[in-house]
Formats: C-alpha cells, sequence, structure tokens
C-alpha cells in the first residue's frame, strides 16, 4: 500500500501497520527469511483468506502467503492499465495453451476477491447433488452445507441487492423476459456500496468485503503473518508429511524470483493457490498421485459474448457490475446432457471492451465509438458435468510455472453456438439496434432473423471465436476414493497426512454458478475441522 | 490466394527461421537499452509499423498527435510486455525476432520492405494473413499484437475522449 494521501476513505491496513500487525514484503528482504508456525497457507484469496482467520481465531499461528503485492484502497485508483498488471496474473492476459481462452485471475493480498464483480451464489442444488451421486461426496448437501454459507455471507456481508439494476444488467432482465425466460437478482458482498462499477480494478471505496477487508485484516489482528511478493515453490516431503515449505521471493514487479528464500515450517500446510496454482505447487513438490488425477478436470466456466448496441446510453462502465443473471438454460436441461450456460452481464471499461472485441482499425474503431451504447451479454459453461467434459489439465513449464491445458472440445462449440443465438435473441428483444457475436471478424446483425442464421453458419474455433473465463476450478478435488480425489472429504491430502487444499481446486466439477461464496462456505467448514483437530498446544 | 500448402511450407521455413533467429542473434544479445519496458529496435520497428493499422480510425487525425500517440502506444506496449511472466516475454522476444529476420519477414510476413519503411498496406496483408493462418503460431501471433496494442492505447486516457468514456469517477467525501 502506498501512504495515506487525501482520500476521504479510511485505509485498513494503514490503521492496522500502524498497531503492529505483521506484514512483510519479500521482494524487500535483504536476506532469507525462515518462520515457524501451527499453520502454513499458501495464497490470501477465498480460500486461504477464509481459512487463515479461522484458524488464527482459533488461537493458532498462522502464516500467509501470498505471490502478489499488498495493494489497499489508497492504491486502488481504477485505471486498467496499473489494475491488470499488478492485480492480476499475468497482467489479465494468462492464456490456456493454445491460447484460445485468456484467464481473468487474481493475484494480489485477497486474491480473486479483491478483483471480483461481487457476484455471491451458494453452490447450486443440482451441482450438489451430481457431487454426491457421481462421486460418492457425501455430507456436502444442500442442507449440511446451509450453516456454513450462512455463517460465511453474514461474515461478508452477503445480501439482496436493492438498488436498481444498471442498463447493461437491465437490458438482460428485460430481454429475459420479452422471450419468456427467467432472470433474478444477484446477492452482492459489499456493505456501504457506492454503486461506481469499478469492483475488478480493486473496490476504492472498501464497500466490497473482500478477503482483503475481512478475514486477512481479521487474522492479522489475531496476530497472524502475511508475507507478500512471495511464490511458494515447493513443499518438501518427507515420508507422508511435508516438512517444510519453500517459497522464492519476487522482484518488486512481480515478474521473476529474486535470489532470496521464504522458508516456513508449520504443523499444517494449506494450498491455496487457486485451482491453477495449487496443482502446480503439488506437481512441483511431487506430491503422491498414484493415480495420476492431481492437476486433470481443471474447469474453468468457458466463456463467450455477444456485444450490442443500443438506441440510448448503456455507460455499462457505470453502476454495480453484475446484478442480473438468467439459469433457464442451466435449471431446464439435464445437468450432464448437452452443455448449460448461466447468463449474465460483464461490466465495460476501455481495455477489457477493446481488446475482447474482434478485428482491428476502422471497424474496430467504430465499435469503440459507440462505447456508451455498448451492451454486453456473456455465456457461461457449465463444464465437467457431461461425460465428455473432463476440462483442462495443469501442466509445468520448464521454469516450474504452470500451464492449463484446456481443450474446447464440439461438446463445448455446441453450447457456445446455441448461447449465442439466446444472447442475440435477448438483445434484439430488449431493443438493440445492432448485435455483434463475439467472434472471428466480428460480423453484426440488425435483426434476429439475420443473426441467428449467420450464427447456425459460423465456424466456430480455438482462436477464432474469442473464449474467456474468470473462474479456475478442479484439480484436486475432494472426495473419499482416492482414485477420483486428490483429497478426503475433510480437505486433507489422501497420501500426505499434513498437507490440506482449501480452494477452488477441491470441486470436482465446476460450479455452474461464480464460484466465489462455494469456496468460502466449503472452506469456513474445512478450516473449522482443521482448528478443531490442530487445537492449541498448553 | 495463398494455398494451404503455402501455408504449410511458410509453416516449416517458419520453424527453420526461429532457429536460426536464435543462433543469430544469440541468447542474450545486448538490446539498445535495458530499462525495464524498453523494446529493442527491431520489435520498435515492428510495431511501429504494425500499430497504426491496428489503430486506423481510433488515432488523431493530425500527423504530429497521430505520431505521438503511436509512439505512446509503442512504450506502453513495451511496459505492458515487461510485465508478462517470463516465459511470455521469450515468446514474443522470439515472435520479434524472427519477424525481424528479412527472409522471414519476406515470406511469412509478406513485407517486403525493411519494417521501419513498410507501406500500411503491406502490413494490413500481413495481419490478414496472420489472423487467416491455419497455423496455430501465426494466429496466435495476431492475437498477442491486438490484445497488446488495444490494452495500450485504451488504457491511454488519451483515447478515451473519442469513444465518450468519462474516465472514473472522483472519490470525495
Amino acid at each position: 500500500m502506498t501512504p495515506a494521501h487525501n482520500s476521504p476513505i479510511p485505509d485498513p491496513f494503514e490503521a492496522g501497520l500502524a498497531s503492529g500487525w505483521k506484514v512483510i514484503d519479500a521482494s524487500l528482504l535483504a536476506k532469507d527469511l525462515t518462520l515457524d508456525a501451527d499453520v502454513a497457507i499458501a495464497g490470501s484469496g477465498a480460500g486461504g483468506g477464509t481459512a487463515a482467520e479461522i484458524l488464527a481465531n482459533a488461537g493458532l499461528s498462522v502464516v500467509v502467503l501470498e505471490e502478489g503485492p499488498l495493494r489497499t484502497s489508497n492504491d486502488f485508483r481504477m485505471r486498467e492499465s496499473e489494475a491488470y498488471p499488478e492485480l492480476y496474473q499475468e497482467s489479465a492476459a494468462r492464456k490456456t495453451r493454445d491460447k484460445a481462452i485468456n484467464i481473468l485471475q487474481g493475484r494480489c493480498v485477497g486474491g480473486g476477491t479483491t478483483v471480483n464483480w461481487t457476484s455471491s451464489f451458494r453452490t447450486p442444488p443440482a451441482t450438489l447433488a451430481f457431487w454426491q451421486r457421481e462421486f460418492g461426496l457425501a455430507g456436502y448437501s444442500v442442507d449440511e452445507l446451509a450453516p456454513w454459507f450462512a455463517q460465511m455471507e453474514a461474515r461478508l456481508s452477503i445480501a439482496p441487492w436493492d438498488v436498481a439494476p444498471n442498463a447493461n444488467n437491465e437490458a438482460l432482465a428485460r430481454g429475459a423476459r420479452m422471450i419468456g425466460i427467467s432472470s433474478a437478482a444477484i446477492r452482492r458482498n459489499v456493505t456501504g456500496c457506492w454503486n461506481i462499477g469499478y469492483c475488478g480494478l480493486g473496490c476504492p471505496t472498501n464497500a466490497k468485503q473482500s478477503m482483503l477487508v475481512t478475514t486477512i485484516p481479521g487474522a492479522l489482528a489475531k496476530g497472524a503473518t502475511l508475507v507478500t511478493r512471495v511464490r511458494v515453490q515447493r513443499l518438501v516431503l518427507e515420508k507422508d508429511r511435508v516438512a517444510l515449505l519453500e517459497g522464492d521471493a519476487m522482484d518488486a514487479a512481480g515478474v521473476a524470483p529474486t535470489t532470496r528464500k521464504v522458508r516456513v515450517r508449520a504443523r499444517a500446510y494449506i494450498a491455496a493457490g487457486g485451482a491453477i496454482g495449487t496443482p502446480a505447487l503439488l506437481l512441483r513438490s511431487g506430491a503422491p498421485d498414484p493415480h495420476g488425477i492431481l492437476g486433470k478436470r481443471t474447469f474453468l466456466h468457458p466463456t463467450v459474448v455477444s456485444a450490442a448496441l443500443m438506441p440510448d446510453r448503456v455507460d455499462a462502465f457505470a453502476g454495480a457490475p453484475q446484478t442480473i443473471y438468467s439459469d433457464h438454460f442451466l435449471d431446464t436441461q439435464p445437468i450432464d446432457g448437452p452443455m448449460g450456460y448461466k447468463l449474465e452481464a460483464p461490466p465495460l471499461h476501455p481495455v477489457l471492451t477493446a481488446t475482447t472485441l474482434p478485428d482491428d482499425g476502422d471497424a474496430h474503431a467504430q465499435w469503440m465509438a459507440a462505447f456508451p451504447r455498448m451492451q454486453v451479454l456473456i455465456a457461461l459453461m457449465r463444464d465437467g458435468f457431461n461425460p465428455e467434459s473432463q476440462g483442462g489439465t495443469v501442466r509445468l513449464r520448464d521454469d516450474g510455472t504452470p500451464l492449463l491445458d484446456y481443450p474446447l472440445l464440439p461438446l463445448f462449440w455446441d453450447a457456445a453456438r446455441r448461447a449465442m443465438r439466446t444472447m442475440a435473441q435477448i438483445q434484439f428483444a430488449a431493443g438493440a439496434q445492432t448485435v455483434m457475436p463475439v467472434h472471428a471478424r466480428g460480423a453484426a446483425f440488425t435483426s434476429f432473423a439475420g443473426a441467428r442464421a449467420a450464427i447456425d453458419a459460423f465456424v466456430l474455433e480455438p482462436g477464432v471465436t474469442p473464449v474467456v473465463s474468470a473462474h479456475v476450478m478442479g484439480g484436486a478435488p475432494l472426495g473419499p476414493n482416492p482414485k477420483r480425489a486428490v483429497v478426503t472429504s475433510t480437505g486433507r491430502h489422501h497420501q500426505v497426512e499434513n498437507l490440506y487444499v482449501f480452494d477452488g481446486s477441491l470441486f470436482p466439477t465446476s460450479i455452474g454458478a461464480n464460484p466465489q461464496l462455494s469456496i468460502y462456505g466449503i472452506v469456513a467448514r474445512l478450516a473449522t475441522g482443521l482448528a478443531q483437530s490442530l487445537a492449541p498446544r498448553g | 490466394m495463398i494455398s494451404r500448402r503455402t501455408f504449410i511450407m511458410a509453416g516449416l521455413f517458419g520453424a527453420a527461421a526461429l532457429v536460426t533467429a536464435r543462433w543469430l542473434r544469440g541468447p542474450d544479445t545486448p538490446a539498445g537499452d535495458s530499462r525495464p519496458g524498453t523494446l529493442d529496435t527491431d520489435a520498435q520497428a515492428i510495431l511501429h509499423a504494425m500499430v497504426p493499422v491496428l489503430l486506423a480510425g481510433a488515432l488523431p487525425i493530425e500527423a504530429p498527435a497521430k505520431r505521438a500517440a503511436v509512439d505512446e502506444t509503442v512504450q506502453g506496449i513495451g511496459v505492458a510486455i515487461a510485465g508478462l511472466s517470463p516465459a511470455a516475454q521469450e515468446e514474443l522476444r522470439q515472435l520479434f525476432a524472427l519477424l525481424a529476420l528479412p527472409p522471414a519477414r519476406v515470406a511469412i510476413a509478406r513485407v517486403k520492405n525493411p519494417w521501419n519503411e513498410a507501406t500500411e498496406a503491406d502490413v494490413r496483408d500481413c495481419l490478414d494473413r496472420f489472423r487467416g493462418s491455419s497455423l496455430t503460431l501465426l494466429r496466435s501471433a495476431y492475437g498477442a499484437l491486438h490484445q497488446l496494442t488495444f490494452a495500450a492505447w485504451y488504457g491511454n486516457p488519451g483515447s478515451w475522449p473519442r469513444i465518450g468514456y468519462p474516465g472514473p469517477p472522483e472519490i470525495a467525501a
């Protein structure tokens, strides 16, 4: 964080650091750092943050390690040119192996929760039922998880948002109503939200109840230590236990490791680096993987986009970014049949918009000139349920960094085509003058009939049809059967007795909804169990 | 019309050229300027040719303002690249090194003149060829140039008045 300036918004870290919170920026280390703790947590996002507070509240000593920097409300200037390189993995340009999917993933204190769009859904009942049926996962029914969701909803002020949706989201509600499908309001984790619309660039008013302003400060207030700018490289295994965590301090820009090392010796180790980072850490550590499942079945909710021009200003950069959704195409078809999709509206900022719109030169410039009238819908595919939908595989590059290989299959493209048709239909029904399904060179249409005929004829291919993702899930799934799960139903590694996975990698499939609350609730339960098993000594 | 066979030949040649480029330039050819975010002269020449074509219709019309906008965008791309992972930086370094080699420039990009003398029409054709290529390498090269250029330009507040974006609000109590 930067020192105080004349912002009217109190910065929670400013007061906390003054009161003696233990926060170490590893990029500034003059020599190697070694720490001892009850629990070492690799990652400070939805999983790591939730676990840190619960464990610290139980009287355990906790060290949280984060690859990204500490950036706080004093730093959040709502500029994409600053936020993407500072707060996101690979400057918000992380790609799958064939570069067909661009992944938005947080990398900063608070992880994805610092930059997400506040959409809060409990894990859908159909997803939980599928986990029980297909993976034998007991204890994860709607009723059994309800108290954990309720606990985290209370902690993070997750509640209905009673302000009118912005025009971008209202168009989704209006269009859905016109074509006769359901839509509903999204609950949000905010308190005193200013309805500005810049959640994705770090909340400048601390209204968003991310890990950055809730559980991480909560853990620090209980004496936890936070080390930033450290990439956890390896868990040193001795027999069937982790003996030591080793990390590389990163340079100030967060690009390359320095020569300084950070080591933590703990009773228990928690991997919480997200569904790409956690499998990669376990792979680098040579964690036992007797059934070859680690890093497999990594899911993304791969997403396609449809842009429209409305007659009047939409100003999709202003107002709470995601407030309306439709699950019609998830709820009205079998979960393991053709891929279903969730419909949402994304916030539009100039860089995110310009890099997602296809084509270049005059055609691109003309679309950008209509930026204030642009309305955009996204369709998030529910991957991992149809037997053919095996998701992606996390591998390691020569330098040990992760690379996700996620093939886009005909099953996905079939859903993409249906979703493009649906989105165009909704947008025209909502009054769009022009709709451009984001594909190839960006052909645009002035009627639904024209759009539908063209979409039916599209040649949909990796690299030709832009696909994006903001949700990483799976790769170290939980479950009772070690042939199909990396960790037990309590989140402990099946073969390593003091190693836990507490993040979105736990999920046996995608969630079928924005995953933050699924991570909060499930990790709250797992961390509470771990706290009990580690009951403070003395 | 370029046949699929020509594409494949270009692909094979591309792979050979890539190896040659590494060999000719060596792994640690010193850059002209070692400040972070500063591109080497080859990459600068390529981007100075490509950015005005990718941003046609979006840049200021008057020559000095246009030139300044292109310079700022190329500089912004350099800063953006410096913030990418070492793996991604290396891929881009190889791409620019390949395109800078005259035989590769002519055979793959079909740009006859050196990059700093390339015509906009030649660059337009080159970008279209990359985008429509059956080779993942060239398609992803187009994708990278697209993403870097539009991120650098539309991240620059100078681009906002033309698109009617007021910029972020002031936070005042």
